[in-house]
């Protein structure tokens, strides 16, 4: 045995450590942290709701995406700042499987000790239960805020179609009902956003699956599909070439940070599709903790280093609903999604 | 040429250059460790870089990028076992000259053309770049399906022996595909209500099972059996440089290339990677090749195919990003995370806007390639002195990163449990000698294969022709029947020729 083994066996050790906690967060604090769950609840349902000294230690948040995305973007950078609020640290665990459903089902079912928090949006949510993926929902937890909201989604067509406004897509999908094809991920949310479009429009698509947003742009280039929703930072080169035409934004009112693009509204459309990103504990959980959490979150969005963040990645404006608030727009749009029930994923 | 000498001036500041010594260092013992994976290793670092300039971030990620794709060499000639899915085919060959006492070499053969995979693949995606992607977006629906079934082909050749053997592994794999959210229509299959099985098995899990779990069970059964397995003697004396001659190393070059543009192909289009490419190219080169029967018994040839196409793959993959900001697998998914962090959308104005950044992307990846050739040439007896730490010390020691790395997916124990079930399976294969590679690609290969079927006939409006009147479609499946007709016509010819001779 020589020391430079030994060297290398400890080094890879360590990182061994360190990968475990830094991907997947910390199994042992969590085991603890079940344990320890049933007296923190006694105790607050003893004390008054409204003081806590949560967070006490990491906070493990379970996203239901993968590494690099918009959701996990959104989630890491609003951990950075929760940190420099609350001393503790937010350790992202990213569980992408099931369409998020791994991921919601593993917070509903966590320890209620305010340690494991859901940062997801309402394609798990809300799309998931629509879709008939899960047979719980939003009721199934406690609603802490709305910290996000995503704005910079786009209506896209490609050149080939020949659609470079609303007017022109009304246009066309008159003339050729139910042969334009609109590109999505079945049974998920751009699918709902495309019968929705539909039904508000009165005009009809054949929605196809595409997959993700990187095959839709491709697909959409290569003239195999007329037309998706897309991130508009994926798409802005290929808007300034003149290679896609992006068309509008599905927000109620113009993105400060996209405000060449016209809303649906503008064009005739009554229909408007903002993604909120929802803050989420296991139901049960003291509501000091939640109302804790809101209130960094708050503070979060007040924060004009974190305004920057989120404009200069994905040309997102801050948002914040309070629980309550987040809690009736997310009732309302489920109301409004179910409508849509029979019609997903039928394509 | 001005903004190359530039981008090298920049990632070679010592601050950035410093970073990608780690990144690669720490990207070779993510490889090596079978468990821990290329994407693991960028995706513990990615947030670091949020705060860092891009060009810097980029640096240190391609750094532990290519250090990663090439690490996975180490373990699979030194234990049998790939590192990462790049590097299963490696074990055909690279083990078994390890058991001749050629270790050395193999472990030589493997980073120097790692290297030059990884060179090609640069210059390739420097010069030519934008041509290519424009031939990526060519392949939709319907061309990746018959891709994908020519590859299944191409895989049926790497059962070694017993082709019914090599059929029923891969046809096992095709099945544990379907496990899960069914892709296009997300119907619940095979998950018998389970939450936890509906994401279905991870790749890594499979892989890992397979292979390491499986060879750890063996193992510590000939352990009991009689002492220690017979430890390969290495001859250091009378070893130079990398292990080989320039002789030898000549006579390489024509698989390199041909490793290179298989490697670099794959890479290219979005959706696979490095994973499929080691395999696809060592059955395409074992084809190729005037003795393909000394496949599988330890020849540089299988080492040069392996090690030259999965980094071949990392250029390729870096050219539908950069050009197209189309990822072209899981790193670079994660690389294009790292773009738009800074707001930075990798596509057709990239090289305009960003000019400078793109070269520095290039000078990155070729100071990363070099050092990790200079690393892993230092490091190569080192590594080979691992093989004297018993296997009853060692085995042990890689089953808890195997273990850590399949918790590390997604932080649940599923995972864990899945891969240690495949390691059952493995082990029963190994006991009745039907080989694993065909299972691993077809459970690769199985989910692309039908997401794409599905994909084109909605395209299509339901209608088969496509396949048959799309051009390179239709190319794909006339060569898949071509290569099986020409193999069976061999296969009767050998049959006839031995009852001849019997």
């Amino acid at each position: 045995m020589n020391v430079k083994k030994w060297g290398s066996v400890a080094v890879a050790l360590l990182l061994a450590a360190g990968s475990m906690t830094a991907c997947s967060g910390n199994t042992s604090s969590s085991n603890a942290a079940s344990s320890t769950g049933s007296k923190t609840d006694a105790a607050s349902q003893a004390a008054s709701a409204s003081t806590t000294d949560w967070p006490k230690k990491t906070v493990q948040v379970i996203v239901p995406a993968g590494a690099g995305g918009d959701t996990d973007f959104n989630a890491r950078t609003f951990a950075t700042y929760f940190k420099e609020i609350t001393g503790q640290t937010m350790v992202i665990t990213n569980q992408s499987g099931g369409g998020g459903s791994i991921a919601t089902s593993t917070v509903k079912d966590a320890a209620k000790d305010g340690y494991t928090v859901l940062f997801g949006h309402t394609g798990q949510m809300i799309v998931n239960e629509v879709a008939g993926l899960i047979n719980y929902n939003l009721d199934s937890f406690d609603i802490a805020c709305i910290p996000a909201v995503d704005k910079g989604t786009v209506l896209v067509a490609s050149k080939a179609s020949g659609i470079a406004s609303v007017a022109d897509l009304l246009k066309k999908a008159k003339e050729n009902p139910g042969k334009l094809l609109y590109g999505s991920e079945l049974g998920g949310y751009s699918n709902l956003q495309g019968v929705m479009l539909e039904d508000k429009a009165g005009i009809s698509f054949k929605i196809v699956d595409t997959g993700s947003a990187s095959d839709k742009v491709s697909n959409l280039l290569a003239g195999r599909i007329s037309l998706a929703a897309i991130t508009y930072g994926t798409v802005k080169d290929y808007q300034k070439t003149g290679q896609l035409n992006v068309i509008a934004q599905f927000n109620s009112e113009r993105n400060e940070n996209l405000s060449d693009i016209p809303t649906l509204k503008e064009g005739g459309i009554d229909f408007t599709m903002e993604k909120p990103y929802i803050i989420a504990f296991p139901k049960g959980t003291d509501p000091a903790i939640i109302s804790k959490m809101d209130s960094v979150a708050k503070q979060i969005t007040e924060n004009s280093d974190y305004a920057q963040a989120l404009k200069a990645s994905y040309n997102q404006p801050v948002s914040y609903y309070n629980s309550s608030d987040a809690v009736s727009l997310l009732k309302s749009t489920r109301d409004d999604f179910m409508n849509y029930k029979g019609k997903l994923n039928k394509s | 040429m001005e903004l190359f000498i530039n981008g090298l001036a920049n990632v070679l500041q010592p601050y950035c250059f410093a970073l990608m010594i780690v990144g690669t260092v720490i990207g070779i013992i993510f490889g090596a460790i079978p468990g821990l994976s290329s994407v693991m290793a960028i995706a513990l670092f990615l947030p670091m870089t949020y705060s860092m300039d891009p060009a810097i971030g980029m640096g240190l990620l391609l750094s532990l990028y290519i250090g990663s794709v090439s690490g996975g060499l180490i373990s699979a000639i030194l234990l049998k076992i790939p590192g990462t899915p790049s590097s299963v085919a490696t074990c055909f060959d690279g083990h078994p000259m390890l058991e001749h006492g050629e270790g050395i070499k193999a472990l030589g053969t493997g980073v120097v053309f790692s290297f030059l995979g990884t060179m090609f693949s640069i210059v390739v995606l420097i010069f030519l770049a934008p041509q290519i992607a424009k031939g990526a977006l060519a392949f939709g629906p319907h061309e990746y399906f018959s891709l994908s079934i020519f590859a299944l082909c191409l895989i049926a050749t790497l059962s070694s022996g017993s082709m019914v053997k090599g059929i029923f592994s891969g046809t096992l794999g095709l099945a544990f595909a379907t496990i899960g959210i069914a892709p296009v229509n997300a119907v619940q299959r095979f998950t018998f209500g389970s939450v936890e099985l509906s994401s279905g098995f991870d790749v890594l899990s499979v892989l890992i099972g397979l292979f390491a779990v499986s060879e750890i069970i063996k193992t510590a059964e000939t352990a009991k059996n009689g002492g220690d397995s017979p430890v390969a003697q290495i001859d250091y004396k009378h070893i130079k440089g990398f292990g080989f001659t320039l002789k030898e190393f000549k006579a390489q070059l024509g698989n390199a290339l041909m490793a290179s543009l298989i490697g670099t192909g794959i890479g290219i289009l979005p959706g696979i990677g490095a994973s499929t490419s080691n395999l696809v190219a060592y059955s395409a080169i074992k084809n190729h090749s005037k003795h393909p029967e000394k496949f599988g018994t330890g020849i540089m040839d299988g080492v040069v195919a392996s090690e030259t196409s999965n980094n071949a793959s990392i250029g390729g993959a870096m050219i539908p990003l950069l050009t197209l900001g189309i990822p072209g697998d899981g790193v670079t998914a994660i690389l294009l995370g790292a773009f738009m962090v800074h707001g930075i959308a990798p596509g057709p104005l990239l090289f305009s806007s960003q000019g400078q950044l793109v070269y520095d992307i290039f000078a990155a990846l070729c100071i990363a390639d070099i050092l990790m050739l200079l690393i892993e040439f230092f490091g190569l007896r080192v590594f080979a002195k691992m093989l004297q730490v018993p296997k009853y010390i060692l085995l042990p020691i890689v089953f808890v990163f195997c273990v850590v790395g399949a918790f590390a997916l997604s932080g649940r124990m599923f995972d864990v449990w899945a891969l240690l079930a495949f390691g059952v399976i493995g082990y029963v294969f190994t006991r009745f000698h039907v080989p694993q590679a065909p299972m691993v690609i077809g459970f690769i290969l199985g989910s692309m294969t039908e997401t794409n079927f599905l994909r084109a006939l909605m395209l299509s409006g339901n209608s088969f022709s496509g396949f048959f009147t799309q051009p390179i479609s239709a190319v794909f499946l006339g060569c898949t029947i071509i290569y099986l007709g020409w193999n069976a016509l061999k296969g009767m010819r050998k049959k006839k020729t031995a009852e001849n001779a019997g």
